[in-house]
């Protein structure tokens, strides 16, 4: 299934991620920022029903001045804290800033939401490319679009849906920043169950991938480095990557 | 309609406001949020689609400790400035923070968001009655659920959804935190426009009421005392 996965994020088609029974348990589209159109917007919203967040790059976020959102809201003593998610008592959470494109009239419609979103996706591909960007020049916030600053060490460091699918990117050679969206259920108020997402996937023959999918993918993957979206093969990274991942482990 | 409009509000029920045909030209779904169940959150996402978000009274917003988001985004460089938003050239967005009830799980299904937006409404009761500005107990932020906060001195300065709905709960006698979500609409990828909003009112027997008619209540009112 990893193998479909990457190929949708190529594709720029939507596939559907699912992070861990112990963690969330949720599944969420997932698509490529930069392939974002109004029609997936609205697929989003109708059929999955949560938020619709961009996940960028931990690199791009440090080159493009994206803060976490604990950070900035650390002074108003509603921060949260380090423990605060009940699901991961070892991270905050990878909120950053909500944004919109200085283009966009309310920020909310589809076609707005369609433009901030793509946009992100262009200047995360410049500004991995090495391109100075003026992040504030063309977006302000607040707005309608939060975006998801990925952990610094990638899956090493955290397993959320924004880590995974900024994995998948990296991975698939693609630029990486994917817009997602969390798949809610209709009838029991909760999130979907991984059997509807499953079926939902094989019903618009959407790839449907797992957290632990894309683990083992990452780990085999020879010298896939994390802070650079630079996929090189040496016998040495190995070594390094897979005892940097030991640790995390042990903790 | 001002006066089903406030009635319904009072009930518990969805209304549909629509600000103005010169500023976003948009239909808010509109609810008490101390009345909001999983399954209003469930019809906001399906048939709005837009962000839900809790507008809560500037008075309560002020003794709960919540900022404007563009103040506290000021750090960041990237923060709206005066004249920067489209539609109102003369006031900021009125984004406060994004927040999750600490008791719940992720923070983004319709049970969760319940529970965090009629919390909120609890906490600005409390506020208002001289208690209850222990709102980092039970909130923690960022989170799934956006508050917006009224202006100061609501219609006389801001005529966005956020300030026509805190004065109609004002109107209504209710505690002023109302959840608003934006109806877009599926063809176009713009906002629903106002007989389509109309259109969905009459089907589910909702009532429609547009910013003229709140802001001539509003006056009416005024010059009344």
């Amino acid at each position: 299934m990893i193998d479909e996965a990457l190929q949708a994020l190529r594709d720029g088609r939507f596939f559907l991620i699912y992070d861990f029974d112990d963690r969330e348990g949720e599944t969420d589209f997932a698509i490529r920022s930069d392939a974002v159109a109004p029609r997936d917007i609205l697929r989003m919203r109708k059929d999955g029903g949560g938020l619709i967040c961009t996940a960028v790059h931990p690199a791009a976020a440090h080159r493009l001045g994206l803060p976490f959102a604990s950070d900035v809201f650390a002074k108003t003593c509603l921060g949260e804290e380090i423990g605060d998610i009940p699901y991961d008592r070892k991270n905050h959470s990878s909120f950053s800033l909500w944004v919109n494109h200085k283009n966009t009239f309310t920020g909310i419609t589809d076609r707005d939401r369609t433009l901030t979103i793509t946009e992100i996706g262009r200047v995360v591909g410049e500004t991995m490319a090495g391109k100075n960007i003026d992040f504030a020049s063309q977006f302000r916030t607040p707005g309608h679009c939060p975006l998801l600053r990925a952990a610094d060490d990638l899956l090493h460091q955290r397993r959320g849906q924004t880590e995974l699918s900024i994995a998948l990117a990296a991975m698939a050679g693609v630029t990486p920043a994917v817009t997602i969206c969390e798949m809610l259920d209709d009838k029991t108020g909760k999130a979907l169950s991984r059997e509807d997402a499953r079926t939902y996937a094989k019903k618009h023959g959407f790839a449907f991938v797992g957290g632990n999918d894309v683990l083992e993918a990452w780990d085999g993957r020879a010298g896939t480095l994390s802070r650079e979206n630079v996929p090189t093969s040496t016998h040495a990274s190995v070594h390094s990557h897979a005892a940097v991942h030991a640790e995390g482990r042990d903790d | 309609m001002i006066d089903k409009a406030i009635a319904a509000l009072r009930d518990g029920k969805f209304i549909l406001l629509y600000d103005f045909d010169d500023r976003e030209g948009e239909t808010d779904f509109a609810i008490r949020s101390d009345a909001v169940t999983p399954q209003d959150i469930l019809r906001m996402r399906k048939d709005g689609g837009g962000l839900i978000c809790t507008a809560i009274d500037p008075v309560a917003a002020e003794k709960l400790g919540l900022p404007f988001a563009s103040d506290v985004l000021q750090s960041t460089h990237v923060a709206e400035k005066q004249g920067d938003i489209p539609y109102d050239r003369k006031n900021h967005s009125s984004f406060s923070l994004w927040v999750n009830h600490k008791k719940t799980y992720t923070g983004i299904t319709d049970n969760d968001r319940a529970l965090t937006i009629t919390s909120i409404a609890d906490e600005v009761k409390k506020s208002l009655n001289g208690g209850g500005a222990h709102f980092s107990e039970f909130f923690r932020t960022p989170g799934h659920c956006a508050i917006l906060r009224a202006a100061d001195d609501l219609l006389d300065q801001r005529h966005g959804q956020t300030e026509l709905s805190v004065a109609l709960a004002r109107m209504a006698g209710i505690t002023p935190s109302i959840t608003i979500c934006e109806m877009l609409d599926d063809e176009s990828g713009y906002a629903l426009p106002k007989s389509g909003a109309k259109a969905y009112a009459k089907k589910h027997n909702l009532v429609f009421v547009e910013g003229r008619d709140v802001l001539d209540r509003w006056e009416a009112d005024k010059t009344r005392k």
